[in-house]
Order: structure tokens, then sequence, then C-alpha cells
């Protein structure tokens, strides 16, 4: 059986803060905090590329398990690749970290739900190839495509990448993923585009997308999966913002506590806010949780993951 | 109930501290009373699903005030009667 057994991350040391930004935008502190929550965003520094991002968090990823053998497979989920996307980003990975010659390498392209999407698409590869060691990496830096004069987005993206192992679970502690569920809504992705070479965003279409959607999908696959909210340990959402977060938590009619908001200090990371969340989770007592990703596309993805083995992975 | 209270009653279900309440006030913009643009995101999403009235993006930003959002809903649910 595939499942996760640990999760790293990178967040580059370089920041925007946006109490710096206030006063130009019109913005007031109670706002930032409470509503959009991001007091600092992080960006990836100059002379550095989506690669590097990955490559920082395999490094953290090898201080947990330093005993990770060859992977069998490597998917980077990115809609902002090195360069110009040739070659994909996960060979370049894959080059930089020297792995054999005999692993898998391709690129995934989701935004917001890509984490959900991912763990469906490596858990399936890795069980029809018969693989026993898979690495997802998570690495969108939107701020190769922010405007700075842009209020609707220059608060909320940060950058950061995360790696997510994968391994047959005989000997390992971990979650398992299943029950899951992807939708897409193709006519309105305008709603959040880089048309013009800058990210662009319809911040009240998004929030109407997701508050109207996300629960909706959560319940169904809650009863697909034969359990209910109140059998779910947390409930781990795509950090939008902070309000978006808070909007779906109560859609769903959850206590505050089953539902951790985490972006205050780099942002919304995009594909890698779910793995980020999950890995402050890995080694607790909790064995039941819900992810959900929503964003670009306009594209939501919800699963369930089991605790199995128990204890510490 | 009138479409001035059920709104009313949309907007303090989101935002209970707001100040909105005796005739001055319904003429002042949302932001000077309490309701900021994420505050109002949910009460628009409330007014469609709740009255049925669409406002579409280009007419959000004339909005800005209570008298003109409750002008502006009274007419459509009228034409929509």
């Amino acid at each position: 059986m595939i499942g996760i057994t640990q999760i790293a991350s990178f967040i580059p040391d370089v920041y925007e803060d946006n109490r710096e930004k206030m006063e130009r935008f019109e913005v007031e502190e109670s706002f930032l905090v409470n509503k959009i929550g991001v007091e600092r965003t992080s960006r990836m520094p100059h002379g550095t590329d989506t690669s590097d991002l990955c490559v920082g968090a395999y490094r953290n990823l090898m201080e947990k398990r330093p005993d990770i053998g060859n992977a069998d497979c490597l998917i980077v989920c990115t809609q902002n690749p090195d360069g110009n996307g040739i070659p994909h980003t996960s060979a370049v990975v894959h080059g930089k970290l020297g792995l054999n010659d005999s692993c898998a390498c391709f690129d995934i392209s989701l935004g917001c739900s890509g984490y959900v999407y991912g763990l469906s698409i490596i858990k399936g590869f890795m069980e029809s190839m018969g693989y026993s060691t898979g690495l997802l990496f998570t690495a969108d830096p939107y701020s190769k495509g922010l405007d700075p004069d842009d209020r609707d987005t220059v608060f909320l993206f940060g950058d950061a990448a995360t790696v997510t192992l994968l391994e047959q679970l005989d000997e390992h502690s971990g979650f398992v993923p299943g029950h899951f569920v992807l939708n897409t809504h193709g006519t309105g992705g305008k709603a959040l585009n880089n048309d013009d070479g800058s990210i662009r965003m319809n911040g009240r279409a998004i929030f109407e997308f997701a508050v109207r959607n996300v629960p909706v999908q959560i319940k169904g696959m809650l009863e697909q999966a034969g359990t209910t909210v109140d059998e779910v340990d947390l409930f781990l959402l795509h950090q939008g913002s902070r309000f978006i977060v808070e909007k779906i938590g109560q859609s769903l009619r959850l206590p505050e506590g089953k539902v951790p908001v985490k972006l205050v200090e780099y942002g919304n990371t995009v594909s890698s806010s779910i793995p980020l969340l999950l890995e402050d989770y890995m080694n607790s007592d909790y064995t039941t949780l819900v992810l959900a990703g929503f964003g670009v596309g306009l594209s939501w993805a919800s699963c369930l993951l089991h605790k199995k083995n128990g204890g510490q992975v | 109930m009138s479409v001035e209270d059920q709104i009313l009653e949309i907007i303090f279900k989101e935002a209970p501290h707001c100040k909105i309440g005796n005739a001055g006030t319904k003429s002042l913009p949302f932001a000077d009373v309490g309701l900021d643009s994420l505050d109002m995101m949910t009460v628009m999403l409330n007014i469609v699903d709740e009255l049925g009235v669409n406002i579409p993006d280009e007419d959000i930003k004339k909005l800005n005030t209570f008298e003109n959002l409750a002008d502006y809903v009274k007419i459509r649910v009228g034409e929509e009667a």
C-alpha cells in the first residue's frame, strides 16, 4: 500500500513586508491581519529558479530521512517552471539532485488544487508501475508573474516548495490518500489568469466559486467514503486567504480548531499550502484528515487521508 | 419582510458590529460604517442566493452605500417579479 511517509518544505529567507504596502494601497491593519491573514510574503531570491526551491525542500527531506534510497519517480507540480518550461522542471531537479537514470520524471500543470491532484496521480502511477519510492514536489513561485501595482495579488502570494515522500507502508507509518474527488469548471478560468504576463485575479469570482463548491465537494467525498465531518480530525484547506479558509469552515459548520490557518508568515503558496500544513501533523495523533485545494482552472479537489501503522513517521 | 430589511438582515449576519442603522448612515460608503470589501463579497453572495438578484462585476463599484444597493436590488426584484 502506497502512503505519505514524510514531508519537507523550503521557504526562501527573503520576504516582502505587507505592512510597508498598507498606506500605498489604503489597506488597514485589521483587514491585513484578520481578513487577508498575510503579514509578509516569501520571495524566491534573485538568481534562483523553481528547481532551486525544490532542491531546498529535498535537502530538508534528507535531514528527516537520510536513509531514502533511489527514487523511482519524481513529479513536480508547477505552473511557473524553470526558464520557459523546456526542459521540464522535474528533469532539472533530477539533474541537480544527481538521481539515477531509472527515475521517471514529469511535471503536472495545476495551481492551488495541484497537491490533491498530484497525490492521486503519483499514488496511481506508483501502483501501476510497481514502484516503492516516489517524490511529489510542489513549487509555484508566483513572484515571477506578480504585478507590484496590483492590489488584488500583491498582499497575497508567497513562494515556497515542498516535497512529499511516498513509499510502500509495509515498514513505515504514514497517511494513505484515497476517495479523491477532482473537479473542473473551465468556463470560469479567467478569474485567475496570466494572460498579459502578470497574474490577474478576480477575487470576488474566486471567493464565490470556492464558497459555493468546496464545501459541497467535501461533503460528497465524505459521504462516498462512508464517514462524517465529526469523524475527521482536521480539514487542511488550501490557504487562499484567512477569510476564505474561515468561510469554507463556517459553511461546513466546523469548529475553528478543525480548520487550521497557516499563511501569516509567507502567504498563499499555491500548491504548496496544503503540504506545508500537513507537514506539521505528520507526527501528530490525528488519524483522519481531509485535504481540499481550489483555485486556478477553475479546479477543485479533495481527498481523505487515513493514518496506517500509527505512531511516529 | 421588505427588501431593505432583508438586505439589512444579510448585512448584520455577516458583520454584526457594522454601524448601519438610521437614515444618515445608509447614505455613507460601506467602508465608513465598518464593512470592508470582503464583508461585501459575502453580502453580495447572499443577496444572489436569498433574493435571486444577480449583481454583475461592472455594477459592484457603483453600489458603495446601503441606499445604492437597496435601490438596485428593489428595482431588480420588481423587474423579475
